[in-house]
């Protein structure tokens, strides 16, 4: 009877459990009218830009960097959304909503990111997609994105980031460079990290996505009204952000922006709660009032004893 | 063996206190360095055994770093002295600060983490809340939504006003504290707080036999204390530590914002993203809650539009019935 039941019980388990394993092994599926679903969010430049920026925010901790392959260990593992051949097998509509849908272990985005910004990241794993068509204007720019790309591989460490600032202007220059048998060179299409440093985290300054120039240069510029502390002083902070290529490179640099007000909280904090707090004036009133009754009081005595020892 | 373990539990102390103020105020008396002393004297046979001047103490260093001390140079202080530097310290502030907090209302979906580890924080029981995700209504026609509601941390807050003891009070960053043992219980300040931030501990507070060797904090405000006022404190003791508040922290919607107004940036406390302050607010037509009080509210809301989920509690999408039912 007892054997029984533990066949049973396991049976049981089995079942329940059946639909679980078929999934972590099958693939995940979309409906058909979803996967024909069409992307409403054109193609271009600024899609892509914010597609990226919402990918590193979002998507990155669990799915690793676009291209690198280096997503979380998890089960099933998070696939590189990079790669061409997730990017044929799924249309445009089936990203959407396994995003928006989510299933097991990939959260739902419904209710963190927008329509916009969802459609934005489909936008930017297409940018990465070979076989995708996209309008001329985009497909123009791109190859020449790819190109200086095999210069990046060439130049080697020791890697040089400088941080330079036209105070005037309020313009911050950062230049990397790596080295190429013996010399400087310019690394371009690196993304660099350009912010100002605020009391929990770094405040961007840069353009979202930014990438050195030709000459290993990103111009920037940042906000010369940014309140910072009483004496307006703060720190620009530039680094590389593939530090998987590059190692940890950073450079610092002080800058003035404009001094905040100073509080005075404490002066007004209690009315009289305290001695510190309690107005002089009052304090005067109150003593001279005392002081007048009480000599008066003394005066009286005084004379009646003096009434008494002249009645004698 | 008994004697062995009071050595242990002096040393936990002297290290927690340690941890507390440094290597010049450090170490729990001589109980401690006696334990000390004799521990790595027996600790390490072969090697001689120093003379208990030049032993050499390991001490916690308010930051986290472990230093050594000579055990000669080692001055012992007092617990009530600790108290004191906590309550000189919880009540001056963070100087140049000014602690502001922005909160998002298109993303709040009741999850009340927040409310949770906040209760955890500061050991309050559960009916009693520093923040509390509130179901609002603004009129019959237009769609409910939650509300994050703590301290407002107001920058003429009317509760200090009306301590007859000083035991609430405003920092230099613009926090509004209790101090508990200053306390007296009489309720003004709950009476005088028009957006009804704080609770009252009418009974023995959570875990109160298990906090009562705790110092006071007057930064956290644990051990809370029976017969005294409780309210939000902006985790004035995470920020010291220059981590964002517990609440903040504990949100996985990106709700809250928060950060300093003299550096005029808010840091998201789910994605780590850090904006401008003043544009965030300007865009997205920021607003304080009762406003025409003159209280100046250093909490923010973004208000509840393009919302990314629909209202729904306990399987209903509208407050009508518990409004006009």
């Amino acid at each position: 009877m007892k054997k029984n039941n533990i066949i049973t019980n396991f049976s049981v388990l089995l079942i329940l459990l059946m639909p679980l394993m078929g999934w972590t092994q099958s693939e995940w599926m979309v409906s058909d009218t979803k996967q024909k679903e069409k992307n409403p969010v054109a193609f271009s430049d600024a899609s892509v830009k914010d597609g990226k920026v919402q990918f590193m925010a979002n998507c990155k901790s669990c799915h690793g960097d676009p291209g690198k392959d280096n997503g979380l260990p998890l089960v099933p593992k998070p696939t590189d959304l990079t790669l061409q051949a997730f990017l044929d097998l799924n249309t445009d509509g089936s990203i959407y909503h396994k995003m928006t849908d989510g299933q097991i272990t990939m959260p739902s985005y419904k209710a963190i990111l927008s329509d916009q910004q969802r459609w934005s990241i489909v936008n930017f794993l297409r940018s990465m997609d070979k076989n995708h068509k996209v309008a001329e204007s985009v497909a123009a720019s791109k190859p020449q994105k790819e190109a200086p790309k095999e210069e990046v591989a060439i130049a080697e460490a020791p890697y040089y980031l400088s941080l330079s600032v036209d105070a005037a202007k309020n313009e911050a220059t950062t230049v990397f460079q790596g080295t190429l048998n013996g010399e400087k060179t310019a690394i371009e299409g690196a993304e660099i990290f350009i912010g100002i440093k605020r009391y929990f985290n770094n405040l961007p300054v840069m353009d979202a996505g930014a990438t050195t120039n030709s000459q290993g240069i990103i111009k920037t510029s940042y906000p010369g009204d940014l309140l910072s502390g009483e004496d307006g002083k703060a720190e620009l902070i530039a680094y590389v952000i593939d530090t998987e290529t590059y190692g940890e490179i950073t450079a610092h640099q002080e800058i003035t922006l404009s001094p905040a007000h100073p509080n005075h909280f404490k002066d007004t904090r209690a009315l009289w709660a305290d001695r510190s707090h309690f107005p002089w004036w009052l304090m005067i009133t109150y003593l001279s009032i005392v002081l007048i009754v009480w000599s008066v009081m003394a005066k009286v005595v005084i004379n009646m004893l003096k009434i008494k020892s002249l009645g004698k | 063996m008994s004697d062995k373990k009071s050595k242990n539990n002096s040393r936990r102390e002297f290290l927690k206190i340690g941890s507390l103020f440094g290597v010049g105020v450090a170490a729990a008396g001589a109980a401690a360095y006696s334990g000390f002393a004799s521990q790595d004297g027996h600790g390490t046979s072969g090697e001689t055994i120093l003379s208990e001047s030049e032993q050499k103490i390991k001490v916690l260093t308010e930051d986290g770093t472990l230093a050594e001390i000579k055990a000669s140079e080692l001055t012992p202080i007092k617990k009530d002295e600790y108290t004191d530097a906590l309550q000189s310290q919880g009540r001056e502030g963070i100087a140049g600060k000014h602690w502001a907090m922005v909160i998002d209302l298109s993303r709040c979906r009741n999850v009340r983490a927040c409310m949770a580890s906040c209760q955890n924080a500061h050991h309050l029981r559960d009916e009693q809340h520093h923040i509390n995700v509130l179901r609002m209504q603004d009129d019959r026609n237009t769609e409910p939504y939650f509300m994050p509601k703590p301290c407002f941390h107001c920058d003429n807050p009317p509760c200090t006003k009306v301590c007859p003891v000083d035991a609430t009070f405003k920092r230099q960053d613009g926090i509004v504290l209790i101090d508990n043992e200053r306390c007296i219980g009489c309720r003004f300040c709950i009476a005088a707080c028009p957006y009804s931030a704080r609770v009252f501990n009418w009974f023995e507070p959570k875990d109160a036999e298990k906090d009562e060797e705790l110092l006071y904090n007057v930064e956290l405000n644990v051990p809370q204390k029976k017969g005294t006022v409780s309210k939000c404190l902006f985790s004035a003791d995470r920020l010291r530590e220059g981590k964002l508040p517990y609440c903040v922290s504990a949100c996985p919607n990106g709700v809250y914002y928060f950060g300093d107004l003299n550096e005029d940036a808010v840091t998201n406390g789910t994605s780590g993203e850090t904006v401008r302050f003043s544009e965030l607010i300007r865009q997205n037509a920021g607003y304080t809650l009762m406003p025409e009080l003159g209280t100046k509210p250093n909490v923010y809301y973004l208000p509840p539009k393009n919302r990314m989920f629909p209202f729904e509690f306990k399987g209903k999408t509208t407050l009508d019935d518990e409004h006009h039912g």
